[in-house]
C-alpha cells in the first residue's frame, strides 16, 4: 500500500486534512526550510493530535546547519525521539551524525532534495542506517522506479504541489525592499518572469523559490502503487485548503477506472498543473567537449 | 607560526594551468573528460591530465581532479572505470560531492580524496563525519563565518580549505536548481546557467510589480578576502581556493599573482595589504567584491543590482611568447586592441611590474605599424628590460 503523506498549506489547516491522509510531514522553526512550520514548543501537542487519530508524524529538520545549530539540534531530536515522531528528514549529515553518536532510534529519512538522484549513493546511506529515501524531483520517473526496485528502506515521492527549486541563506526579498527603499505591506510575494509566475518566500533564516507549476502526478500515483512505493507526498504548500483538499480525495479515490476524470477534476482547479522532469531529462552538457 | 596555505587556482585547460602554476599557484584544480561541475568549460583529457601532473610535479606542485556532479543511475555504473583511469595520469587528490564516490575511490584507487563544496559543509559534525568517511580534505560551503571556520579547524582533524576569491553561488551549493527548471540545464551535474544573475519582477500578493530603480535580481557580488589573508593564515586553514574555471589566463595570472605576493609577504613580515591591488582585482574581473559571510555580512550589500550591464575586461592586451636578448625585443600575442604610445605595464611570475610606453610596434614581416587590432596577432616590440614567456601586458588607466 502506498501511503498518503501530506503537508497542510498552514499549520492551522492539519485538523482538515488529517482525515484524508495516512502520514503528515512538518516543519520545525529555524530547522526547517520548504515545509509548513510549526513551533518547538507546538511539537508535543501536534504529535499528540495526529496520533490519536491513528496517523504517523514525520518531522522535517532539512535546513542546513551551521556549527550554533548543533546542540539546540540534538534537544530537538530528543524530543522528537522522547514524543515518538515515526521518522526525521534530514539534509545535512550532522542530523546523521548526532542521531549515531546520542543512538536514538527514531528513524531518519534522507531528504537532500536535489542530491538523492540515484540508487548507488542511497545504499550508501544505508549502510549508515538510514529508515528512508525522500526522492529527488528533478529525476524522471524511470529514474524514479529503478531506485524503488534497488532500494532497502522506505521510498519517498512527491506527487502534488509545488516544487522547490532554491534554498539561500540570503535575505533576497529583504535585501531588495531595503537597497531600493520600497515600502510595502504584502506577506507574500512571487518572483515573474516570462509570463510565469514562482512563489518566493523568505524566513528568518533564508529565502525559498519554487516552482511555477503545480506537479500533479496523479496518473504516475497509480503506477508507483504497483510497484509498492512507501509513500506518495502531497505539498499544500501555496495552495487554498478548500482545493488542497478535494485534491487529497481525488488522490484517495482514483483509480483506473476514474482516472482521466479525476484529472480533469484536478485541472479544473488548477490551470499550472505540469509533469515536472518524469519524462523530461535535463541537459548537462550543452557543448561539445572538443578535446 | 603558522604554516604557509596552499594557494588554490582554476584550471580550465593545459595553458591555463601552466599560467596558474608559473604565477605562484601551489597546486591547481580542473575538470576531466567527465563527472565534473563544469560540463560546458573546455575539460581535460587523460592525456592532457597526465601532461598536467607531470608539469605540476616538475615544479613541486599539486592537480586534483573534480569529479563532483550529482550522479544519477546510469552514469554511477562508470564511475569505478573512471576513477581508475585518473588514478594512472599520476593526478595528486579528487573532489568529490556525492559520498558514493568517496566509497568508490577508496575501495578501488589509492587516491586522495577532498569533499567539495557542493556538500555545503557548514559544521563539525558533518566534517567529523566525513573526515571518519575518509576524506583528508574538506571545501567548506562559503556561507561560513570566520568564527565557523575557527571552531570547525578546532574540532575536526582535517585539512580545511576555504574560497578566497571570485564568483558566488546566490544559494546553498546544491540547494539550487533553477537552472534545471527555467532552461532543463541540471545545476548539479555541470550545466548550471546562472540563473542568478537574471533579473525577474518581484510581484507583491495581489500581483502587482514592486519596482526599484532596478529589477529584482538574486544575483551576488563577487567575493574577496584579500584584506582577510593574515587572519586566515593565522586560522590554520590548510588551502586558499580561487573560483573561475571559465576564467581567462589574464584573470588567472592576476589574481593568483597578488595572492601569491599577500601569502608571501606575510611569511616575510612585509606589508600585506594595498589598495592598489584590490584595484587591480575589481578591475580584473569587473565586478564588485566583498568579504561576503566571513564576517557574518550577507545584506543588501553583498547584492549586486547592475542591470546585468557587465563589460568584458578590454586591459590585457598581450601575451609575451618569448624574449629576444640580442635585439631586446619581446614577440608578442596580441589580445585586446592597443597602438603606438599607450601606457602599458609588463607583469610576470618572476620579475616586478613594469612600467612601459608602447614605443615602436613591428609586424610579423617587420613592418612598422601603428596600431595591433587583430585577434592573436603576432607582433614584436622593443623593451629594454628582459621579459619572458608568458609575461603579461595590461593597460594602465
Amino acid at each position: 500500500m502506498t501511503k498518503i503523506l501530506v503537508m497542510p498549506p498552514h499549520k492551522e489547516d492539519l485538523s482538515k486534512i488529517l482525515k484524508d491522509a495516512d502520514s503528515i510531514l512538518l516543519g520545525i522553526t529555524d530547522f526547517s526550510v520548504n515545509f509548513t512550520e510549526i513551533s518547538q514548543d507546538e511539537l508535543k501537542d501536534v504529535v499528540k493530535q495526529v496520533k490519536k487519530e491513528n496517523k504517523e508524524i514525520f518531522i522535517s529538520l532539512n535546513k542546513n546547519m551551521h556549527n550554533g545549530d548543533l546542540k539546540p539540534l540534538e534537544s530537538l531530536l530528543r524530543e522528537c525521539e522522547t514524543y515518538k515522531v515515526d521518522g526525521i528528514f534530514y539534509y545535512d549529515v550532522a542530523v546523521l551524525q548526532i542521531h549515531h553518536r546520542l543512538s536514538l532510534e527514531i528513524p531518519l529519512i534522507w531528504s537532500a532534495e536535489h542530491l538523492t538522484t540515484n540508487f548507488y549513493t542511497l545504499s550508501y546511506w544505508e549502510k549508515h542506517g538510514i529508515g528512508g529515501v525522500f526522492l529527488s524531483n528533478e529525476i524522471t520517473k524511470q529514474e524514479i522506479l529503478e531506485i524503488k526496485k534497488e532500494s532497502h528502506v522506505p521510498c519517498i515521492v512527491q506527487v502534488f504541489g509545488y516544487l522547490p527549486m532554491y534554498v539561500s541563506k540570503r535575505l533576497a526579498i529583504s535585501n531588495y525592499l531595503n537597497h531600493f527603499q520600497l515600502p510595502t505591506a504584502s506577506k507574500d510575494f512571487f518572483l515573474w518572469k516570462e509570463e510565469k509566475k514562482y512563489p518566493i518566500v523568505e524566513r528568518k533564516i533564508g529565502t525559498e523559490i519554487y516552482s511555477s507549476f503545480i506537479q500533479n502526478s496523479l496518473g504516475e500515483y497509480l503506477e508507483y502503487q504497483k510497484h509498492n512505493m512507501e509513500y506518495a507526498f502531497l505539498s499544500g504548500a501555496f495552495l487554498p485548503i478548500a482545493s488542497f483538499k478535494r485534491v487529497l480525495e481525488i488522490f484517495k479515490t482514483v483509480t483506473e477506472e476514474n482516472l482521466e476524470e479525476s484529472k480533469k477534476a484536478i485541472e479544473k482547479l488548477f490551470s499550472n498543473t505540469d509533469l515536472g522532469f518524469l519524462y523530461k531529462e535535463t541537459v548537462y552538457q550543452v557543448k561539445k567537449n572538443e578535446k | 607560526m603558522r604554516s604557509k596555505p596552499e594557494l588554490l587556482a582554476p584550471a580550465g585547460d593545459l595553458e591555463r594551468l601552466k599560467v596558474a602554476l608559473l604565477y605562484g599557484a601551489d597546486a591547481v584544480y580542473f575538470g576531466g573528460p567527465a563527472f565534473g561541475l563544469r560540463a560546458n568549460a573546455i575539460n581535460f583529457t587523460l592525456e592532457e591530465m597526465k601532461e598536467a601532473a607531470s608539469f605540476a610535479h616538475q615544479l613541486g606542485k599539486k592537480v586534483y581532479v573534480t569529479v563532483n556532479i550529482v550522479l544519477h543511475n546510469k552514469e554511477a555504473k562508470e564511475l569505478i572505470t573512471y576513477l581508475e583511469q585518473i588514478e594512472e595520469t599520476g593526478i595528486d587528490a579528487i573532489i568529490v560531492s556525492d559520498p558514493y564516490v568517496i566509497e568508490m575511490a577508496k575501495k578501488y584507487t589509492h587516491l586522495e580524496i577532498h569533499l567539495s563544496t557542493q556538500q555545503s559543509t557548514l559544521n563539525y559534525e558533518a566534517a567529523s563525519f566525513f573526515q571518519k568517511e575518509g576524506v583528508s580534505r574538506i571545501v567548506l560551503g562559503r556561507e561560513c563565518t570566520k568564527e565557523e571556520i575557527e571552531e570547525i579547524i578546532d574540532k575536526v582533524p582535517v585539512e580545511i580549505e576555504v574560497f578566497i576569491h571570485g564568483a558566488m553561488c546566490a544559494g546553498y551549493s546544491g540547494r539550487c536548481v533553477l537552472s534545471n527548471f527555467l532552461t532543463d540545464r541540471d545545476a548539479n551535474r555541470g550545466g548550471c546557467s546562472q540563473i542568478c544573475r537574471w533579473d525577474f519582477k518581484l510581484l507583491d500578493e495581489e500581483n502587482h510589480p514592486i519596482e526599484g530603480e532596478r529589477d529584482f535580481t538574486l544575483c551576488s557580488k563577487d567575493l574577496s578576502l584579500l584584506k582577510y589573508i593574515p587572519e586566515m593564515i593565522e586560522m590554520g586553514i590548510h588551502s586558499f581556493k580561487i573560483e573561475g574555471r571559465m576564467r581567462s589566463i589574464y584573470y588567472i595570472a592576476t589574481v593568483v599573482s597578488i595572492y601569491r605576493k599577500v601569502i608571501d609577504n606575510y611569511f616575510l613580515k612585509k606589508n600585506t595589504y594595498d589598495d592598489a591591488y584590490e584595484k587591480v582585482l575589481r578591475e580584473v574581473a569587473n565586478r564588485d567584491s566583498v568579504p561576503q559571510f566571513f564576517h557574518g555580512s550577507y545584506g543588501e550589500d553583498c547584492s549586486y543590482y547592475n542591470g546585468r550591464e557587465e563589460v568584458s575586461n578590454q586591459d590585457f592586451l598581450g601575451l609575451v611568447l618569448s624574449y629576444d636578448e640580442k635585439n631586446k625585443e619581446a614577440l608578442v600575442e596580441q589580445r585586446n586592441y592597443f597602438k603606438k604610445g599607450d601606457h602599458v605595464e609588463i607583469f610576470g611570475p618572476n620579475h616586478e611590474v613594469i612600467p612601459y610606453q608602447v614605443s615602436d610596434i613591428f609586424d610579423e614581416e617587420g613592418n612598422l605599424i601603428e596600431i595591433v587590432r587583430h585577434p592573436k596577432q603576432l607582433v614584436r616590440i622593443p623593451i629594454s628590460q628582459r621579459v619572458e614567456m608568458y609575461d603579461m601586458i595590461r593597460i594602465v588607466k
